[in-house]
């Protein structure tokens, strides 16, 4: 019998989940070095072959997966190279000579040759060409993870065995992947509420708890946990008392949820008549489905750079066109807004190569607009693409990271050049394709009016907002219990956002992970927001809380709430609001 | 043997993709193929080889062909850096 224990962390994601766990390392850190006797030289080199091959069947059956999906071609493309890499004599005929003469296992030879290609890499002089060292490690990472007895590809969870995902960080690249498997939780040494790890849970409706400083190394692969999101906790090897428990409980959450899909097709009314906007937002076309499951009245932010995400290369316009034509006509002339790359900063990591540059702060560096303007052939192919999908749905382009007006007068000269192009060739597009801005920067909230007279709409995204008022990194363990959203200075900034759209009656929306927080709904309403837009997995809680306020009753106690300066009176007030 | 010089205009030079539709058409023809940059050879066979050339933009590759076919090996792959390596094999 295991010994139980538990371990405490930040539950980013509510609920419960009970199963076995799955680590997710990098196979590298943990090759085992030993002499293989001569006799058994020819069947260590037969164990290496034998992994190769399997890696090479995983490959194609991966590679036929995808083209009988509606994967892009690309995806097969970066396929093709690993599978060609695994054939390559370097990785699959070298190690075996090293086996011969050093007599050492498999592992280990693999691991020399990998080594010495990657040092080889590493002298190349051009930063994007030396990075495919990557697609090398990787290929090698998959034959070892064989040899040493763990297959490579995730294998997706059963209804009856339930998997966690235990891993020191997850990557935005690496939970887009999780996507597609049916993980009951995720666990992670690092990460902090805003991580990609805690947006990605939130979205699958899976519970997550993150900081758990060293989980990864405490937890052994198949090891039965209870993951338990609302409490911050993991139960390791739990006891069968505490199992019956938590069964217990699940059940219960189940129930509630069930409840809550009523709601999906009920207008969002508050109790005094007042009507609400609840959006989706969305990171690929695939998500449009849950966006629709879960009543979402259009889609209020699509994340296009997601387009970006796990493959190599830039989308071409045609690529483009298609995901957002998808979207559009799949919302069946609702409104999709579609957000203009935000690249650079924390997405820039992985999967960007072409893209990224190392920038000493990368936040308050070459992101967003600013980036999209710094290659006006980039930006152009994406608006192309965005009018182009105009003539299918009810098409809006959102710009990301406003921060001065001479940032919206150059995206308009690209627009109009985008459009003049799309007529002399006579292609489609609605013309009059609305235009808003991202308010994410505190100066663009304190110079909103020049905004206003400029753009159709307007959409405050949180998170960075959050971010740049504090000077707060989300990401960084060591400082995001200071990301506050109930800083007064962030109070203060929303009102002063919501309240001079409201006012010049330009429509202004909340797309930032605030609005699905359901502490924040009475909040944002007391303020005058009417228009929220979130993951769709919270758009039924949002919407019952909406369907149980009384505005009348709120916008005192937020009225008050807005000139509190005092971090306890704001929480008292916050309390009641919610009472 | 043929031998032709050819030069790297994609902007991302002899990237992994390109590099993979280098290695699948040299695939297709019995001549062995070998491309010279910078002094430094590999064989068309091997995609890390071709990969660790690091061709970036601009620069020149040479191309030694040699075999029965080689000729319509020569032309298909002059094809393909004509077109930017963008075009699949």
């Amino acid at each position: 019998m295991n010994v139980s224990f538990a371990l405490h962390g930040i539950g980013v994601s509510g609920g419960i989940a009970i199963g076995r766990a799955q680590l997710v390392s990098h196979a590298m850190l943990e090759v085992a070095h030993y002499n293989v006797p001569a006799k058994q030289v020819p069947a260590e080199i037969e164990r290496f072959d034998a992994a190769v091959k399997d890696v090479q069947l995983e490959l194609e059956a991966l590679h036929r997966a995808m083209t009988s999906g509606d994967v892009p071609g690309e995806f097969g493309a970066f396929l093709d190279v690993h599978w060609m890499i695994l054939n390559d004599p370097t990785l699959s005929e070298v190690p075996k000579r090293i086996i011969a003469e050093q007599r050492c296992n498999a592992e280990w030879a693999l691991t020399q040759q990998l080594g010495v290609l990657v040092e080889q890499f590493e002298q190349i002089e051009d930063a994007y060409l030396r990075e495919r060292k990557a697609d090398v490690f990787q290929v090698g990472e998959r034959v070892l993870k064989r040899l040493m007895g763990r297959p490579g590809a995730l294998r997706a969870a059963s209804a009856e065995e339930q998997t966690i995902v235990v891993a020191h960080d997850l990557s935005p690249a690496d939970v887009i992947q999780f996507k597609h498997h049916h993980f009951a939780a995720f666990l992670t040494d690092l990460g902090g509420v805003t991580s990609h790890t805690a947006i990605v849970a939130r979205g699958l409706n899976v519970p997550a708890v993150v900081a758990t400083h060293n989980a990864r190394a405490l937890i052994r692969d198949g090891e039965l946990l209870i993951v338990d999101g609302n409490h911050h906790v993991v139960i390791v090897n739990p006891d069968r008392a505490v199992l019956q428990e938590y069964r217990l409980k699940q059940n219960e959450l189940d129930l509630a949820r069930q409840k809550l899909k009523r709601l999906r097709s009920k207008p969002a009314q508050t109790i005094d008549g007042v009507h609400v906007e609840l959006n989706a937002n969305i990171e690929l076309p695939d998500d449009l489905a849950q966006a629709i499951e879960n009543g979402a009245g259009g889609v209020g932010l699509f994340r296009s750079e997601f387009l970006f995400l796990n493959r190599e290369g830039l989308p071409t316009e045609d690529e483009q066109f298609e995901a957002y034509r998808q979207v559009a006509e799949g919302m069946g002339g609702k409104p999709v807004t579609i957000r203009t790359f935000d690249l650079g900063a924390d997405k820039s990591k992985e999967g960007l190569d072409g893209l990224a540059r190392v920038a000493p702060n990368p936040a308050l560096g070459l992101r967003a607009v600013r980036f999209c303007l710094a290659e006006p052939r980039l930006f152009l192919t994406q608006l192309r693409a965005i009018l182009r999908a105009s003539h299918y749905g009810k098409v809006r382009i959102l710009i990301p990271m406003l921060a001065s007006v001479g940032e919206v007068d150059q995206t308009m000269a690209l627009l109009e050049q985008a459009k003049e192009q799309l007529r002399e060739q006579d292609i489609p597009f609605a013309p009059d394709v609305q235009l808003g801005g991202m308010i994410e920067i505190p100066a663009a909230v304190i110079a909103m009016g020049s905004f206003l007279r400029k753009l159709d709409f307007m959409s405050i995204g949180t998170n960075d907002l959050i971010q740049y008022t504090l000077a707060v990194d989300r990401a960084d363990d060591s400082v995001s219990h200071l990301y506050d959203p109930m800083h007064p200075a962030v109070v203060k900034l929303l009102a002063m956002a919501i309240g001079t759209a409201n006012k010049a009656s330009i429509p202004i929306a909340v797309c930032g992970e605030m609005a699905g927080e359901l502490p924040m709904t009475r909040l944002l309403l007391g303020l005058g927001l009417r228009d929220f837009s979130m993951h769709p997995a919270h758009l039924l809680n949002v919407k019952q809380r909406v369907l149980h306020t009384d505005l009348s009753q709120i916008v005192p106690i937020v009225d008050r709430l807005k000139r509190a300066d005092d971090p306890a009176r704001i929480a008292a007030l916050l309390e009641k609001l919610n009472a | 043997m043929q031998i032709r010089e050819v030069p790297v205009t994609n902007p991302h030079g002899l990237h992994a993709r390109a590099c993979a539709r280098i290695v699948a058409l040299a695939s297709h023809f019995r001549a062995n193929v070998c491309l010279v940059v910078a002094g430094r050879r590999a064989s068309a066979r091997s995609i890390v080889a071709v990969m660790m050339l690091a061709a970036a933009v601009g620069s020149t590759v040479r191309l030694e062909v040699d075999g029965p076919d080689e000729q319509a090996a020569m032309s298909a792959l002059v094809q393909l850096f004509d077109q930017g390596l963008e075009q699949r094999a």
